[in-house]
């Protein structure tokens, strides 16, 4: 398995290729649609992640000492940003986890190509990951 | 900030946007000069034909989108303000927002504020555009184009 930071540099990578913001928007689109689909039942409350526009619900499941994630929402660009989210942290010791700074994700440019409400949701599910995280250390 | 509106009652957002309240109306002050001026002009006819072209196009444009729901369609369109709110099918509303925002067009979406109203048309959000008198209908143009290719994108 690829180091986190290894991890990070790739994605930051796919999405530096596109220059335009819409490529990039068609890129998560298409990412969205790839999802490993999220079982119905599991879209209870306790999952849903506060704070976004979109509904979006985060389960976690802990397996051998790794923590592994599976999401879902009802807006397909979400659904590509926790795509590229579970790619990077799904897998990893919940250690690791917490000790990362989540930096990567300015550096995709996200959040201040998002209006305010839109860049909050992003930072809940940043926040909820990392909070999971910190609570099994 | 709320968190959820029902009529049986209101939660609040955890801090600290609990207490954020809305921005003040500070932009209001210097403009309310100019303001009052553009009311003045905004009895000019032909800024009044504009925004019934806007209607009428924009009215006939959305009805034609598969799986477009328009929201408060009047009886007739003199009764109606150059303003839509309407939700389509396979196309979340923050979705069509983000991506006609890159296409240089600024649209409200979400649940406007209000929950009950969201509620009582089965929907988890909308989109509203909204025609300023400055807005010419070549911009509506503009706006329907990238509507559909927007909704294009997202249907794939």
């Amino acid at each position: 398995m690829k180091s986190l930071q290894e991890c990070q540099e790739e994605v930051v990578e796919d999405f530096s290729m596109y220059d335009e913001w819409l490529d990039k928007y068609e890129y998560l689109i298409d990412l969205g649609h790839r999802l490993e689909p999220f079982p119905e039942e599991l879209k209870t409350d306790d999952r849903l992640i506060r704070g976004c526009q979109s509904r979006v619900w985060l389960d976690t499941r802990r397996e051998d000492g790794r923590l592994f994630f599976r999401a879902d929402s009802d807006a397909i660009i979400t659904k590509g940003i926790i795509s590229l989210l579970i790619g990077v942290y799904s897998g990893r010791t919940a250690a690791e986890i917490a000790a990362d700074d989540f930096s990567f994700v300015e550096r995709l440019g996200l959040r201040e190509n998002l209006s305010p409400t839109r860049a909050n949701g992003l930072a809940s599910m940043i926040e909820t990951i990392r909070r999971t995280a910190e609570n099994l250390v | 900030m709320i968190e959820t509106v029902r009529w049986s009652g209101t939660t609040y957002a955890p801090l600290p946007q609990k207490f954020e309240a809305g921005t003040q109306n500070i932009a209001g002050t210097p403009t309310l000069r100019p303001a009052l001026e553009m009311v003045k002009r905004l009895r000019d006819p032909e800024i009044l034909a504009e925004s019934n072209a806007i209607k009428s196009f924009m009215l006939n444009g959305l009805n034609k989108i598969s799986g477009l729901r328009l929201y408060g369609e009047p009886s007739s369109p003199e009764e109606k303000i150059p303003l839509f709110s309407f939700s389509v099918e396979q196309a979340h509303h923050e979705d069509l927002a983000l991506i006609l925002d890159k296409m240089g067009i600024a649209v409200r979406s979400g649940q406007m504020c209000a929950e009950p109203l969201m509620d009582r048309f089965g929907v988890t959000g909308m989109l509203r555009v909204s025609f300023a008198p400055y807005n010419t209908l070549q911009e509506a143009e503009y706006f329907m184009q990238s509507l559909e290719r927007a909704i294009k994108m997202l249907r794939g």
